[in-house]
């Protein structure tokens, strides 16, 4: 909204009394006088003037992030970028920081430029994650205004050019000039908008006295509105003997210190070269109002509401049964102190909560016993708060059943996540949280529709998960989680045209050993695979773990004793980064917790080409590897880790067509070493062939952790931990199937039992609706290896959504999900 | 000055030849040149001979070799478009990739005539598993929130 005070009164005008007296004195043969009058169309607005050896717009006027951060924040999604670094030190454009510059140095005049030509109303607002205060705003359009194109002259040695640009450029056309009003070396620029001239006539010249007013910036950054401000100049303007002014003249008498404009212009437009930040990204920022949220609905994520005097905003919450929403509130410290907001939380229409919010943050937990309440929340700036109030409100989801994906990826990958839901209730629902380190959610997650019951699947590609949340000091999410009231089975994946990975959620209720291995870690010796370890303690208390580190062969790398995991926090260690650990270690650790949240994976970096992950292993003495392969291309790597201080005996049991091969093979792992095996038909005195119909069930004579890679020359590479010994639910659903767009989803399915199990498989489409069922029999120690568009070749792949399967003692099966790509060197697995 | 009639005779198949060849290429014969080159693809495919798949790409960089080994394609139809510069090819392939089989997987390209030949005219694939059109159109609710 533009500002429009008293416009239009810019005209000149003499009255009839002086009109008289003009005469008088003509009749006299004296001069005469008269007076001109003008003011603007607009006010210009009053703005700091940031001097630059305080550097504010880069350290920050009030706290962090600075302006300049938060210009990064907004364009790059981190800081310090271009904005930060080169405002500091840039060679060419202008610098917004010079601790060594003189100390009247500043942006005024690029505050006068941006205020006669920014005619807008500048509100605090968020934009992607960000608060913007009005200091804010004003800042980076002052320095974007710096270097700005103007059309000037001189007025140091006449003040004609100031009279004349008054009478034109304010006078004529309703504008705003700018001016120095500092004739020694200094320069205090501000923008004139109004003057009122007396003017005494006389032959050889004329006597003005003017006085300007215009717009201050001694000001706070925050300020709104303009301050006035006004003085009064006497000056001689010489005229040629046709009566009009020559040029020349006299400054007469300046303001109370005795200055005189020195200069004054007008703004013609922004010189993008001497920028090292987007003009156009600049007055987006300054022109937006409001926040990015929309409608009543929350979803879970972390979101910077933005409420303005006399409105409310509201949200509408209706937790099902089994759900609790999970908001945290505060107001964003940055908001101007008077400027508070008030929080209130209604049930069925009933104030229950009212409080006034502080930039500590306020935990508010929302449930239903019987699923029928409705919450409603609201946040409204206090009765004082004449600007507005800029809110966090962190909006998490808890219920029973959650599935955790360790490390987001960087925009560089999409990030895929489908879920199905297991159970019967038609109220089932699941909600999409980004989570960052301090389990805090970050950036904006997702709700599923209605969908979910009745097998209903749900999927989505995460985008633009490169947020950051300066308040809570997150950069990014480093994980996420889907969670349900309802049984459910999730998949991740990331990928580009060159690799994918990922697997099935890590769901909490597998995680609740106390004793796990972490199956992969690196050194920076290695220059060629990067282990990331990500470590979670999902638990309300503090954890306090013990890792002993190992090198593959067994020899120690140390040991960390209660290395403690805060409460709720998901931790991510890059190589040399290991807990505890002074270097990184080519190896493997076991991971000992007191309490029964602990929960994690690794991510392997190998080379340029492959990423692969592992969940942190669980300890067995049974195992099972429901697949083989080996040709010329293609590997199977088995993984053992043992935790024992004694040598491990490990025996592979091959069975083929369901008939044990009587050929084992039997392997010493030495204490506390890990062994990596690449398996192939000879070990059980099977041809090539036969090994790739086969299967193996790895047991050992004490606990030990295991898992298995397979590996497409040093191109593709996937991993899960073996399947071990327990029994699932007769009925489980996989949530996606890859089919289409080159995509290839294949199946295994390992009947370990001594009797036949009848299984019965169907594809299911995205709405849950069943396209074919196949009933067969998996015969005893038997497995099925399929890929799904073969095996249910009648059904249209654009229909095919999820697979479910059922059947008597089929919670037995061990299953294995691999998903694929018919023109790349993509692969990824999951146990099912 | 008379000219020999074997002259005039010569120069008039010579013109005549050379008019035929501007009459370009029969919609027929352009049909089978394209079925000797999707062959001479499937057979670079099934030997995993990059180089001379690439020679079937308008961009030559746009040719793929993944983790699997294909068996067998054959051509199922070749749909012929306008001015037929441009064609449909339906193939069914039998596959395997890490110990799985997958019989008549369906595939479609799109080949154009170019430079005096057919070629395979295709992007680099940026899809990933998860387009599912019924499922995505049912949560499009829910993702609106999100922008």
């Amino acid at each position: 909204m533009s500002i429009n005070l008293n416009s239009k009164i810019r005209r000149r005008f003499i009255s009839s009394g002086m009109m008289v007296c003009l005469l008088l004195l003509f009749a006299c043969q004296l001069s005469y006088a008269y007076t001109l009058k003008a003011r603007a169309q607009y006010l210009p607005w009053s703005g700091w003037w940031w001097p630059l050896s305080q550097g504010k717009l880069v350290l920050g006027y009030n706290g962090h992030p600075s302006p300049s951060e938060k210009y990064d924040l907004y364009s790059y999604g981190n800081y310090p970028r271009a904005a930060t670094r080169e405002a500091k030190s840039s060679s060419d454009k202008q610098v917004w920081f010079n601790p060594d510059g003189n100390a009247w140095m500043g942006f005024c005049n690029g505050w006068v430029n941006a205020s006669i030509q920014e005619r807008y109303e500048i509100k605090p607002s968020s934009r992607n994650g960000v608060f913007f205060t009005i200091g804010d705003k004003k800042g980076l359009l002052s320095a974007c205004h710096v270097n700005d194109e103007i059309l000037y002259e001189s007025c140091q040695q006449s003040p004609e050019p100031f009279h004349r640009y008054l009478l034109k450029y304010v006078g004529d056309e309703g504008g705003i000039i700018g001016a120095d009003l500092d004739s020694t070396t200094a320069f205090w620029s501000y923008p004139i908008y109004a003057y009122e001239m007396n003017i005494s006539e006389g032959q050889k010249s004329d006597i003005v006295e003017c006085k300007i007013t215009f717009a201050d910036d001694f000001v706070d950054p925050d300020y709104v509105g303009t301050k006035i401000r006004s003085r009064t100049y006497r000056y001689r303007l010489n005229k040629d003997d046709d009566g009009s002014y020559s040029g020349s003249g006299e400054w007469l008498q300046g303001d109370e210190w005795g200055l005189h404009p020195q200069m004054v212009w007008i703004p013609i437009g922004v010189n993008q070269d001497k920028l090292f930040v987007d003009y156009a990204e600049v007055k987006a920022i300054a022109e937006s109002v409001d926040d990015e949220q929309e409608g009543d609905k929350l979803i879970p994520g972390h979101h910077l509401i933005m409420v303005y005097p006399q409105e409310k905003d509201q949200f509408n919450l209706t937790p099902q049964v089994g759900e609790s929403i999970e908001c945290k509130i505060a107001l964003d410290p940055q908001n101007v102190k008077a400027n508070g907001a008030l929080l209130r939380l209604l049930k069925n229409g009933a104030v229950i909560k009212e409080d006034v919010l502080t930039s500590e943050l306020e935990h508010i937990s929302i449930a239903s016993d019987t699923g029928t309440d409705h919450f409603t929340l609201q946040i409204e700036p206090l009765p004082d708060n004449s600007v507005g109030a800029c809110v966090h409100l962190y909006v998490d989801v808890e219920a029973d059943y959650v599935r955790w994906f360790y490390g987001v990826p960087s925009d560089d990958y999409w990030f895929g996540c489908a879920t199905v839901s297991e159970g019967q209730s038609s109220a089932a629902r699941a909600w999409l949280v980004p989570v960052g380190s301090g389990n805090l959610p970050i950036g904006r997650g997702a709700r599923s529709g209605g969908g979910m019951d009745n097998s209903g699947q749900w999927l989505d590609i995460l985008e633009n998960q490169q947020t950051v949340d300066y308040f809570s000091n997150d950069a990014r999410p480093v994980a996420l989680k889907i969670v349900s009231n309802q049984p459910n089975r999730s998949l991740f994946l990331v990928g580009s045209n060159l690799k994918l990975w990922g697997g099935a959620g890590d769901a909490l209720e597998s995680a609740k050993a106390t004793r796990l291995a972490i199956p992969w870690l690196t050194s920076s010796f290695d220059v060629r695979d990067f282990a990331t370890l990500y470590l979670a303690n999902n638990s309300a208390e503090a954890d306090n773990i013990t890792i002993k580190y190992y090198r593959n062969n067994g020899k120690s790398s140390g040991t960390v004793i209660d290395y403690s995991l805060l409460p709720e926090s998901i931790n991510r260690y890059k190589v040399d980064e290991y807990p505890g650990l002074n270097g990184g270690v080519d190896g493997w650790a076991v991971i000992e917790a007191d309490g029964g949240g602990l929960s994690g994976k690794v991510e392997l970096k190998e080379g340029y080409g492959r990423v692969d992950q592992l969940p942190l292993l669980q300890f067995s003495r049974v195992a099972y590897m429901p697949h083989l392969v080996n040709t010329a291309e293609w590997k199977t790597v088995l993984g053992v880790c043992n935790p024992g201080s004694e040598p491990l005996s490990i025996t592979l049991t091959a069975y083929l067509d369901g008939g044990m091969v009587a050929q084992k093979y039997a392997v010493n792992v030495d204490p506390f070493a890990k062994y990596e095996l690449e398996l192939n038909g000879a070990y059980f005195g099977l041809t090539a062939e036969q090994f790739n119909r086969a299967w193996v069930i790895v047991e050992g004579d004490a606990d030990f952790g295991s898992f298995m890679r397979f590996l497409y020359e040093t191109k593709s590479a996937a991993s899960i931990s073996l399947p071990l010994n327990y029994t699932q639910s007769e009925s489980r659903k996989l949530p996606q199937l890859a089919i289409t767009d080159g995509w290839w989803t294949g199946v295994v399915l390992l009947n370990p039992e001594s009797h036949p199990l009848a299984v019965n498989l169907s594809v299911l489409n995205g709405n849950g609706k069943v396209e074919q069922a196949k009933t067969f029999t998996i015969p005893a120690y038997g497995k099925f290896t399929e890929s799904i568009a073969s095996f249910f070749e009648k059904v249209d792949v654009d229909k095919m959504a999820t697979l479910h399967l059922e059947g008597e003692g089929t919670g037995k099966i061990k299953a294995l999900v691999v998903y694929g790509a018919y023109d790349a060197n993509l692969l990824a697995m999951m146990s099912w | 000055m008379k000219i020999k009639k074997i002259v005039l005779i010569t120069i008039l198949l010579i013109a005549g030849l050379g008019l035929s060849a501007c009459r370009g290429v029969s919609p027929k014969s352009n049909e089978n040149r394209l079925r000797e080159r999707v062959q001479g693809y499937i057979l670079a495919r099934q030997k995993s001979d990059l180089a001379k798949l690439q020679s079937y790409f308008v961009n030559p960089g746009a040719a793929r070799m993944g983790n699997i080994q294909y068996i067998k394609s054959e051509i199922v139809a070749i749909n012929m478009g306008e001015n037929n510069t441009l064609a449909e090819v339906k193939l069914k392939n039998n596959i395997q990739a890490m110990g799985f089989t997958f019989k008549d997987i369906p595939q479609l390209m799109k080949w154009s005539w170019e430079k005096g030949d057919w070629y395979i005219k295709s992007a680099a694939n940026k899809s990933n598993p998860f387009k599912t059109g019924s499922a995505r159109d049912r949560v499009k609710d829910v993702n609106q929130l999100k922008q």
